[in-house]
């Protein structure tokens, strides 16, 4: 007998590929409102429908408010739901993100991300995702369409599991990722008989459409419960991890590997570590070997999933590092460092470690990041005296501006 | 003689001011619930969550309660649909496929209504999914302090309008059944309030909103507030009766036949008697005068009579009621 294969290669962009999870999840209620460059997600579930390959409900909304809401019912009511939006979506949809989170609605989120008004750019940036970052839910950053297929289909089983409870949601760079062909594997259809079985159908211990036992859901607590609450949604938040592993074993045992917590190239005998989120790890690892060839010894590691931030992972990769440098597509103006870099240094604070971190700023609004800017980052780790005392992060390939890397 | 079954879904604890019309509001549109139907409420945030819900108490009963962020009501209730109807296909429900019919009840105030949810209301209409949309309407922010809505009376005082200038003459609030029913799915829209004079109004269209399954359904309740309108609390009836009695509170409905929208009279007030105007029968004075928060309009002819032209003109007009339905008794 032949052994039966997991998986089909399927040449897609990363927002096709979200649409193809949606589908081997047999998600039940997809709410959407359209936003550059996320919308195509959408557009293919609804083909998906129209060929019969999923049975769900697409709910045509008046907008992203209303879209989360309308996410918020449906996760009530015990369906298994799926929401898409970038930028400016995200931001108008902000308020049903602490309420996914509070009132324990596993909804997956996709987010393309994108740069946020003014001035107004449809290019990538993490300056929305990151303005959400405490809402209360995971969050994975997606370096390529296999990986938001990936966590989609991860996410429904992570966010699902009564331990958690809570939203998930994937992040992936605008045009960068969600536009980008690449080749993929997605389930076979004997892969999706295996996966859907481990899935399960989503259970909601208490649900709206249970007429037998009414329940109220979203109703007014006062400050003599509040706290209890939001201790249970954080206490959810505390098992994910666990959660995680137990979900990320058995998919890349049975399916294909894949990445639970953080990526790391060269980690272990580097002197000089750089730390980003999503696809940009790709250009980490061309300067990594740039700088290995001149006998500079580099690293680099991506954080994978970002909430909850691996603290204890990030402590041990760093151990002993001479310099780290941090590379944000995100500001917090005003503030003593980006949110990555806020988030390492906070998780490195309280450890035994002495490694200088430099937090860098760049690509706002979909400006290339120059390998050449990435390994001159590097090379101003070997002189932390130079740095060591910036209030705030050195912004990359700026016109005209006075930092210097 | 058998006793009539009551379905009773609001029990005690409901903490509503004294004098408020909104409990009975809420338990007469509930009143027409047939027994083959299962329900689940959706309210939007106002007085009635307050009243009704604060952890770990609540004042409801054998039905289940979903009050999401303000505005969104509306799209709450659509997605309730969309789960029912794939949760069915599915075979997913809780109690399996009982055969039985679903109905989403959306309780939503004014200011939930005609202001920062008129695009999901709106968004609701236009899909088109047979929710049942009660709009109880007192014509202010009561739960935040008395503001003023949309549906806040001509120079009336509100907290944000001190000295009653709501807005410029000759143009009143928004006129929410007229908004609904611009849009074609509409399959049932009615205004109604509570009062002695004619008490059934609003339990025959509670019956007529659940009987009306092809569509939306809009019921625009008037829901007197005795804090927010400045009335001893005893006399919540009588200032429902002024309002049907000088017009203010007209009492129609509108029915989708074809692709029309028929619109019908429920009681037609003596001052517009034979479709014309009898300027000595209860003028809008009569009602004003009820209430404080007219003290500014009482004081002001010119106000005053803008204001009994807005309400002549609201019956009278070239698109007003009296031209827009059939002929009252017919």
């Amino acid at each position: 007998m032949t052994k039966k294969k997991m998986y089909e290669v399927f040449e897609a962009d990363g927002n096709t590929m979200g649409a193809a999870a949606a589908v081997h999840a047999d998600t039940d209620v997809v709410a959407a409102y359209p936003i550059t460059p996320c919308t195509q997600v959408a557009e293919r579930i609804g083909d998906h429908i129209k060929r019969k390959e999923l049975d769900a409900e697409c709910l045509r909304m008046d907008g992203e408010d209303s879209a989360g809401a309308a996410c918020t019912a449906a996760s009530i009511a015990g369906s298994r739901t799926l929401d898409i939006t970038s930028s400016q979506g995200l931001l108008f949809k902000a308020q049903n993100l602490y309420f996914w989170a509070g009132a324990r609605c596993p909804v997956v989120l996709l987010v393309a991300t994108r740069a946020v008004n003014a001035p107004c750019n449809i290019h990538d940036d993490f300056s929305d995702v990151m303005s959400l970052r405490d809402a209360g839910q995971i969050m994975f950053f997606a370096k390529n369409p296999q990986e938001v297929y990936d966590f989609t289909l991860l996410g429904f089983k992570i966010a699902e599991d009564p331990r958690v409870q809570l939203p998930f949601e994937v992040c992936y760079r605008g045009f960068k990722v969600s536009h980008t062909m690449t080749i993929n594997k997605i389930l076979s259809p004997d892969g999706v008989k295996v996966f859907r079985p481990w899935l399960g159908t989503y259970k909601r211990p208490q649900s709206v459409l249970d007429f037998e036992h009414p329940i109220v859901a979203g109703g007014l607590v006062m400050p003599d419960y509040y706290i209890e609450t939001k201790y249970g949604q954080n206490h959810g938040m505390r098992q994910v991890p666990a959660v995680i592993k137990e979900a990320t074993n058995y998919f890349s045992k049975r399916f294909w590997p894949v990445f639970s917590d953080t990526e790391e190239f060269m980690v272990d005998d580097a002197e000089y570590v750089a730390v980003v989120l999503g696809d940009e790890f790709g250009m980490m690892k061309d300067a990594v070997r740039q700088l290995r060839a001149r006998g500079i010894k580099a690293g680099a590691i991506r954080v994978v999933c970002y909430r909850p931030f691996p603290v204890k992972k990030i402590q041990k990769l760093l151990a002993g590092k001479l310099a780290v440098a941090v590379f944000d597509q995100a500001i917090s103006s005003g503030g003593p460092s980006a949110p990555l870099c806020s988030d390492l240094r906070s998780a490195l604070y309280n450890s035994d470690s002495k490694t200088p971190v430099r937090g860098f700023v760049y690509g706002l609004g979909g400006r290339t990041l120059e390998l050449t800017e990435v390994v001159q980052s590097y090379e101003s780790l070997k002189h932390p005296k130079k740095w060591i005392r910036e209030t705030e992060p050195c912004w990359i390939g700026v016109r005209g501006g006075s930092d210097k890397i | 003689m058998t006793q009539e079954k009551i379905f009773e879904p609001l029990t005690r604890g409901f903490a509503a001011c004294s004098g408020c019309m909104m409990p009975g509001m809420a338990r007469a549109v509930l009143s027409g619930k047939p027994d083959d139907t299962d329900i689940v409420v959706v309210v939007a945030s106002g007085c009635f969550v307050v009243a009704t819900d604060i952890y770990p108490r609540t004042a409801w009963s054998g039905v289940s309660m979903l009050h999401p962020n303000f505005e969104t009501a509306a799209s709450a209730a659509s997605a309730l649909c969309a789960s029912y109807k794939v949760q069915k296909r599915k075979h997913h429900l809780p109690n399996g496929n009982t055969g039985r019919k679903f109905r989403v009840v959306v309780l939503a105030g004014d200011g939930a209504t005609f202001d920062i949810g008129l695009g999901p209301y709106s968004g609701m209409l236009e899909r088109g999914e047979p929710i049942i949309y009660v709009c109880y309407d007192n014509g202010a922010y009561s739960n935040t302090g008395e503001q003023s809505s949309g549906s806040t009376p001509s120079h009336a005082i509100t907290a944000t309008t001190p000295g009653g200038v709501l807005r410029s003459e000759k143009a009143g609030g928004k006129d929410l059944v007229s908004i609904t029913l611009s849009h074609p799915a509409v399959a049932y829209a009615a205004r109604t309030t509570f009062s002695t004079m004619l008490p059934n109004d609003i339990k025959e269209k509670s019956a007529a909103a659940f009987a009306h399954d092809t569509g939306p359904v809009l019921l625009h309740v008037i829901t007197p507030c005795p804090r927010g309108w400045g009335f001893k609390p005893s006399d919540a009836y009588s200032v429902s009766d002024l309002a049907i009695l000088t017009g203010e509170c007209p009492l129609y409905h509108a029915e989708k036949v074809g692709r029309d929208h028929i619109m019908h009279l429920d009681y037609l007030p003596e001052r517009y008697l034979g479709g014309i105007l009898h300027p000595d029968v209860h003028p809008i004075t009569e009602l004003l005068e009820t209430q404080d928060r007219f003290g500014d309009l009482l004081k002001r002819l010119d106000w005053l009579a803008d204001y009994q032209e807005e309400i002549d003109h609201r019956w009278l007009g070239r698109h007003g009621l009296i031209a827009k339905c059939e002929p009252y008794g017919s």
